[in-house]
């Protein structure tokens, strides 16, 4: 039996673009509608660890993971060094918009920007 | 060689491929322009292959054996997102081939496969840690679907004609 099917159609190129319109939209909605946050937290294992303030700079570490290091600074956090093997946590970067996560997950860490007012992002979406 | 233990011998031979594939694609270094998470899916070739030319079960098979080889390589997070993403992928990708047949792309195949294997990473990710990730990584992971399919799909065509070769009999099927 031979093989019919094509490798590229012009009709692939709506789904492409229909994808990249799609991607395009929820990332504007997420960043225009978040709001800055001005609290982090940080999850071990979906419990809340640690509440911190992100108007201070600083440099520290939690006392259950001592191998991960985070950092303030500027209003935003971020992973600072971890020694899981997959760095995903470190390169996600800062993070200040009220609902933005950075995830460790071989550690099962999670940090949270919270937001301030009570409109979350929960509910637009 | 009898039948039945050529098909046992050609799809370990496939499941190595894919599991040295991965393995190859972890060596590449990230690229530090590139979001946290995004890869290229090179295994995803042999999934396609295998649901287009052999059959959706063994598609399933090499999805499952890649999870359980994530699971005892590289610990149980891995093996969960891993199989999460390989099964949504072929799920959706023998939808889209029972659905559409012959009229569907290899280029959109290959996209919809990426795109469903990272949104089952996202999901079970998402649970794992109990959080909504999927807010601020949906767009990322639906545009690195798009373009890391592209890829795949364009490999797995590059391939196709070798593959024949070996395989003479193992043409593609309607699954």
């Amino acid at each position: 039996m031979n093989n019919h099917r094509k490798f590229f159609k012009k009709t692939d190129l709506l789904l492409i673009g229909g994808l990249c319109v799609l991607a395009l939209i929820l990332l504007l909605v997420v960043t225009l509608s978040s709001p800055k946050g001005t609290t982090a937290q940080i999850y071990l294992h979906d419990v809340c660890v640690m509440t911190c303030d992100l108007s201070e700079d600083s440099i520290f570490q939690i006392d259950q993971a001592p191998e991960v290091t985070f950092q303030i600074q500027d209003g935003k956090i971020r992973f600072l060094s971890s020694d899981c093997p997959d760095q995903v946590c470190v390169r996600t970067g800062f993070i200040s918009l009220a609902g933005q996560t950075a995830v460790c997950l071989p550690h099962r860490l999670v940090v949270r920007i919270i937001s301030d007012s009570p409109s979350d992002l929960d509910v637009i979406i | 060689m009898s039948k039945s233990v050529r098909h046992v011998v050609y799809l370990g031979i496939l499941f190595a491929l894919a599991i040295t594939l991965s393995w190859a694609e972890s060596l590449i270094p990230p690229l530090p322009f590139l979001p946290p998470g995004v890869k290229l899916g090179l295994s995803n070739v042999v999934t396609m292959y295998c649901l287009f030319c052999i059959g959706w079960k063994e598609a399933f098979l090499i999805a499952l054996l890649k999870g359980a080889f994530a699971f005892v390589t590289r610990g149980a997070t891995a093996g969960f997102l891993s199989s999460a993403g390989g099964i949504l992928s072929v799920l959706a990708l023998l939808l889209c081939v029972r659905i559409f047949k012959q009229r569907v792309s290899y280029t959109a195949l290959s996209i919809t496969g990426a795109t469903c294997h990272n949104l089952g990473q996202l999901l079970v990710a998402s649970f794992l840690v109990d959080t909504p990730l999927y807010l601020f990584y949906l767009p990322v992971l639906l545009l690195s679907g798009i373009f890391m399919g592209a890829i795949t799909g364009l490999l797995l065509r590059t391939v196709l004609p070798f593959l024949h070769n070996i395989a003479p009999d193992q043409r593609e099927v309607s699954p």
